[in-house]
């Protein structure tokens, strides 16, 4: 017959842990972490400024009344890689709000609530916003088909629609990736 | 100087405690635990400076140690890697035939319980206060106390005939 004790004596015996790493490097990895975690924050900025700076500016080059099938697209294209961006921006902020060192509880509760914000991109956002790129693309073959040469416009097309399958199938595996963890949080009860 | 010099401090006084935890968290697994335990520290250094005393540090190094085993866990449920099978080789030198089978078969069972009843089993065995492992799962101290007894009962009960 087991009891406790046997075991708690079992548990005590295992031996130091090896310790393959030193205080410096630590701290080194951690300093490379927190710049790495900056630039990516800029790099957002950045690229979002830039974006709309083009966006705007083609608008304003373009007029209102020179609204064509090439300009919606396009318009619809960027604008949604915006609201992408964004959506991801939004994500890596809240997720860095999440600090470590509160309870178990609380902190599997708050991540579980993260995972649900980003079940709710996927599941009302990304389809709209695949849908919306889709159109736009779309939207632009008309005006490739009367600009470049046969072969360059099969390519385009090709390639166009190749990389949006390709989205498809990554976009499902991220969603189901997300959506495991999102159970296996939702085990830890309170 | 001051930041490094407690830093030091606190690796010295509890790699070896967090490493034991991720270790059994891990089922064994000591590369896992080793990859956990060096993320907890990298997570002690980017916030020692916002410890502000309102807990023992030993708590606050437990509830960012169990935080982050809990992350890992979810990278490798994403990534369906299995670690069943693995057993600490550090361990095997220690130990009879028939201890590393039942330390093995323990490793087993912990694995089993659910992550909040891992978290407590395991700060037990590494004789963490009641008092502080409620602090680090977020329960009372009562709760705490009803619910040891159970899994202290489901772990011996486990070790014996492999069910749960």
């Amino acid at each position: 017959m087991e009891n406790f004790d046997d075991l708690q004596n079992l548990w005590n015996k295992q031996s130091g842990s090896p310790i393959n790493t030193t205080t410096s490097d630590l701290i080194k990895k951690a300093e490379v972490n927190m710049k790495r975690v900056k630039i990516g924050q800029l790099l957002a900025i950045g690229i979002l400024s830039i974006l709309t700076i083009i966006l705007t500016g083609y608008f304003i080059w373009a007029g209102a009344y020179r609204l064509n099938a090439l300009t919606i697209g396009l318009g619809i294209m960027i604008g949604v890689i915006v609201v992408r961006i964004m959506l991801e921006w939004i994500s890596v902020y809240k997720l860095k709000g999440i600090k470590p060192d509160s309870s178990m509880i609380e902190f599997s509760n708050r991540i579980a609530r993260f995972y649900t914000w980003r079940r709710k991109i996927h599941v009302i956002f990304t389809p709209i916003i695949y849908i919306s790129y889709t159109a736009g693309f779309a939207l632009l073959l008309p005006s490739f088909r009367e600009n470049l040469s046969y072969g360059m416009y099969l390519y385009v097309l090709i390639s166009g629609f190749g990389s949006l399958i390709f989205l498809a199938f990554f976009i499902a595996r991220k969603i189901k990736k997300e959506t495991q963890i999102l159970n296996l949080l939702k085990r830890i009860k309170n | 100087m001051e930041k490094k010099v407690k830093f030091n401090e606190l690796f010295n006084n509890f790699y070896d405690k967090v490493h034991r935890l991720c270790r059994g968290y891990f089922n064994g697994n000591e590369a896992m635990a080793s990859d956990a335990a060096q993320d907890v520290f990298i997570k002690v250094w980017e916030y020692l400076d916002s410890f502000r005393n309102e807990s023992k540090i030993s708590t606050w190094i437990y509830r960012i140690a169990v935080n982050t085993c809990l992350l890992h866990l979810r990278k490798q449920s994403a990534k369906k890697e299995k670690t069943t099978d693995t057993f600490p080789v550090t361990a095997t030198e220690l130990y009879t035939f028939e201890e590393e089978e039942k330390l093995k078969k323990m490793y087993g069972c912990i694995n089993k319980l659910d992550e909040k009843n891992k978290v407590i089993i395991l700060m037990i065995l590494e004789g963490v206060s009641y008092e502080e492992i409620a602090e680090v799962v977020g329960i009372t101290e009562g709760a705490l106390r009803v619910k040891i007894h159970r899994i202290k009962n489901d772990l011996t009960k486990c070790v014996e005939n492999g069910k749960l």
